[in-house]
């Protein structure tokens, strides 16, 4: 009678293992626990010719570094059971990955079948694997499998009994001078200690070296000072020789091997979509077309917003509004002024005039959308990398700029993944220059009033405008970054590297969803913190009692008379727009609320009568200073809280003041001296 | 090869995980399982963004991440750039040679 066969299936996570294990034992399966632990055994009987061979079906594992319970048990079976043949299952489509734990199998002289599993699936992602070659070159049977549609399990039973009859050499990988040398000497002593057979020493060998947990435990290293002692010369030599930690080095020399292995047996031809990724990065990506073509495509976006988001869409919300405000002054004819007033002045003219944006929102962020989730986003992140390193900041500094531009709270959240404080202090004190989504209710109101209907060559002014702001931005917390960067915060070099994802196209589903999601957040806040702004304003625009509402003798407007001279010097000297600015500290948005409320109209009535208290140059002015003037104060919240010092929060607010002021100025008086 | 992509990433000449594999005249899926490898030795970390990826801060303004179910968050990550950087042991193993 013969004896029982064994066969253990081991491979890497998601080889397609189980299915394999499934087929080849079908119903005749037991399963149970691995001594000791919680980690599910499964065993089986397959027949070949009549023959039954038992198949152990071993938790996945990357490699011999056994780092968790599963690995461990997969490791200690190959080492102790013994098995008569283990079968390397290897996912087709991810060979490379796959052929790591095949060399380690191979250098043990245990008998090893490598299985090319999901063959099909490599031929769907055009890999075409030479057998017969990669057979030759690792010295072992090489079968293809198709778990799933039961194709190749006769020839893979049939060559794991053939091994019974043949004798395999370990693999012999050159590791080079002088490791080939100390791993031999450590595998003799390995074996004349008794601690290792000549089938698994030149492998304990080298994780020893590798200064392996498992393979320190397996040996009971600790147990024999004479083995310590050989290993430890043993590391100390290669380190001194090759110049680097045995572990990494040893690891490496697989690699070439492996590399060397896919070079001459495996062909791949690039896919559709690899190709188009590789053409569009070509372009995208490019060294100096690179950051021109982002630039442009922001610059579309901006046009696109304004002209389709903007003046078409935002159009129809407008005169929505308009005759929702007509229709509710008519009901309320006869209601109290006072609440009149509030409903109209405060809830039409100042929360609408801000949610009359909500269409520019849509657009804008489907766009954006669209931009993330083909994948260019990620190529702007690289690209804006790139720029920053460049100019001398942490790459990772753009993350938080490109994050910043939805939401500075978001964009300072963002630089907790910088390592050094240092940076993170610069990270945080830029990102308020970022024009987030809360500015452009009021990029978009001033561009619509003084640049809307006027050209530069084929291209909308208004969207110049903005596009223009959000440069300066940019270019403003670059500067800033840099000027920090060199005073008082002096930078330590960072090292990273990143892996850009394909291109793709997305699904509307998707983009409606993220759509949804980030202008939802501008809708919620239209209805809670600006509309409670905008009941405080209004509070404050009608007392004391008897005053004409929203007139400069209210405490609204004694406040902004005081403060109106300190932006004279910018054309904006007006305590309509000091008040507005002042609000605009609570939220940005608030800005174009305030103005609706104080000039007694919603947005749709704003754009006359803002043409009455700015020029096109004071509006830009005004622009700038709404960009760069103090962050809001939930931005502000978030500095006291990410730096842990009020202080900085403080310097924060002081210094963002002190440029956007100076810069408002500048803008005011230089186009006023250019006759503009 | 695996000293050379810490050494790369060391000098800051390549900044993207296909161009390191053209740098290196490497297949990008070896370069992939290279830098799967790198940290599993503890060589190299992934760092994501904190408003990237499935983590919510809780910053209480931008916070939809915390909505989204498990699909959309790995959607949105597949979207984004991973970016790998040197560990102290990595540093080690390229600036201290012994």
């Amino acid at each position: 009678m013969n004896r029982e066969f064994t066969i253990a299936l081991v491979g890497n996570p998601n080889c397609g293992k189980t299915s394999l294990f499934n087929i080849m034992t079908g119903s005749r399966q037991h399963v149970g626990n691995w001594p000791g632990v919680t980690v599910e055994r499964k065993e089986g009987i397959a027949k070949y010719n009549g023959r039954n061979i038992k198949v152990i079906d071993l938790p996945g594992t990357y490699s011999f570094s056994a780092s968790s319970e599963d690995e461990l048990i997969a490791v200690r079976y190959i080492l102790q059971d013994k098995p008569d043949v283990v079968v390397n299952v290897i996912d087709s489509g991810n060979i490379e990955r796959n052929l790591y734990l095949a060399l380690q199998l191979l250098e043990m002289n245990s008998q090893v079948v490598l299985v090319l599993n999901m063959f099909d699936e490599a031929e769907k992602k055009h890999i075409k694997i030479d057998q017969a070659k990669l057979a030759k070159l690792l010295g072992a049977p090489v079968v293809a499998t198709i778990a799933t549609r039961n194709y190749g399990i006769q020839e893979l039973l049939a060559t794991a009994l053939k091994q019974e009859k043949q004798h395999r050499e370990p693999l012999k990988l050159d590791y080079g001078t002088p490791a080939n040398q100390v791993i031999a000497e450590i595998a003799k002593e390995l074996e004349e200690t008794g601690l290792a057979t000549a089938q698994d020493s030149r492998l304990l060998a080298v994780k020893l070296l590798e200064n392996d947990q498992f393979a320190r435990d397996y040996v009971q290293l600790e147990k024999f000072p004479a083995l310590q002692e050989t290993v430890k010369r043993a590391s100390q030599k290669i380190r001194t020789e090759a110049g680097f930690d045995p572990e990494i080095y040893l690891a490496d020399k697989r690699y070439e091997f492996i590399s060397m292995l896919v070079r001459e047996c495996v062909q791949r031809e690039a896919t559709q979509s690899q190709d188009l990724t590789e053409r569009l990065d070509k372009v995208l990506t490019h060294k100096w077309l690179g950051i021109p073509l982002f630039f442009i495509i922001m610059f579309l976006i901006y046009q696109i917003t304004m002209g389709f988001g903007n003046d078409f869409l935002g159009s129809y919300v407008e005169n929505a509004f308009a005759l929702l405000g007509e229709y509710i002054s008519g009901l309320m004819a006869n209601s109290p002024e006072l609440l009149r007033s509030f409903v109209i002045d405060a809830v039409i003219g100042g929360v609408g005039s801000v949610l009359v944006f909500v269409p520019l929102m849509f657009t804008m962020y489907f766009l954006i959308s669209f931009l993330e989730d083909s994948g260019y986003m990620a190529r702007a992140a690289y690209l804006m990398d790139r720029l920053m390193s460049a100019v001398g900041l942490h790459g990772k500094t753009a993350v938080a700029m490109i994050v910043g531009s939805g939401c500075n709270v978001a964009g300072i959240m963002s630089t907790r993944t910088l390592d050094s404080k240092k940076d993170r202090m610069i990270g945080i004190l830029i990102s308020p220059f970022i024009s987030c989504s809360a500015r452009l209710p009021v990029y978009a109101l001033f561009a619509g009033v003084f640049f809307g209907g006027k050209k530069v060559g084929i291209f909308p002014a208004s969207g110049l405008v903005i596009f223009s702001l959000y440069l300066l931005g940019i270019i403003i917390a670059v500067t800033a970054g840099k000027l920090l960067s060199k005073t008082v915060f002096k930078q330590e070099k960072s090292y990273f590297i990143m892996e850009l994802p394909p291109y793709r196209i997305p699904t509307l589903k998707s983009l409606l969803i993220h759509m949804w999601e980030k202008t939802e957040s501008f809708v919620k806040k239209a209805g809670t913190i600006i509309f409670g702004i905008v009941a405080l304003i209004w509070a404050l625009s009608i007392f004391p009692v008897g005053v004409t509402p929203g007139s400069v003798e209210s405490i609204l407007g004694k406040l902004g008379t005081i403060l109106a001279p300190i932006f004279s010097p910018a054309g904006f000297g007006t305590w309509e727009s000091a008040v507005a600015l002042i609000v605009g500290v609570g939220a940005k948005e608030a800005i174009v609320a305030t103005f609706g409320m104080v000039y007694g109209t919603g947005e749709e009535m704003l754009s006359n009568v803002l043409g009455q208290y700015f020029t096109p140059l004071s509006a830009y002015a005004f622009m700038v200073m709404t960009l760069l003037y103090s962050p809001c104060a939930a931005t502000i919240g978030i500095i006291k809280k990410e730096t842990n010092s009020l202080k900085w929060a403080f310097f924060s607010v002081a210094y963002s003041l002190v440029i956007g002021w100076g810069m408002a100025v500048l803008v005011y008086q230089l186009g006023t001296f250019l006759g503009l | 090869m695996l000293i050379r992509i810490l050494q790369e990433i060391a000098s800051n000449q390549t900044h993207s995980h296909n161009s390191l594999a053209k740098t290196l005249n490497l297949e990008p899926e070896t370069v992939k399982h290279m830098f799967q490898n790198l940290q599993r030795m503890g060589y190299i970390i992934a760092d994501d963004p904190a408003c990237g990826d499935d983590r919510c801060d809780e910053c209480g303004v931008c916070c939809t991440k915390k909505k989204k179910d498990q699909k959309e968050i790995k959607q949105e990550m597949r979207s984004g750039p991973t970016r790998w950087k040197l560990t102290e042991k990595g540093k080690e193993a390229i600036f201290q040679k012994p």
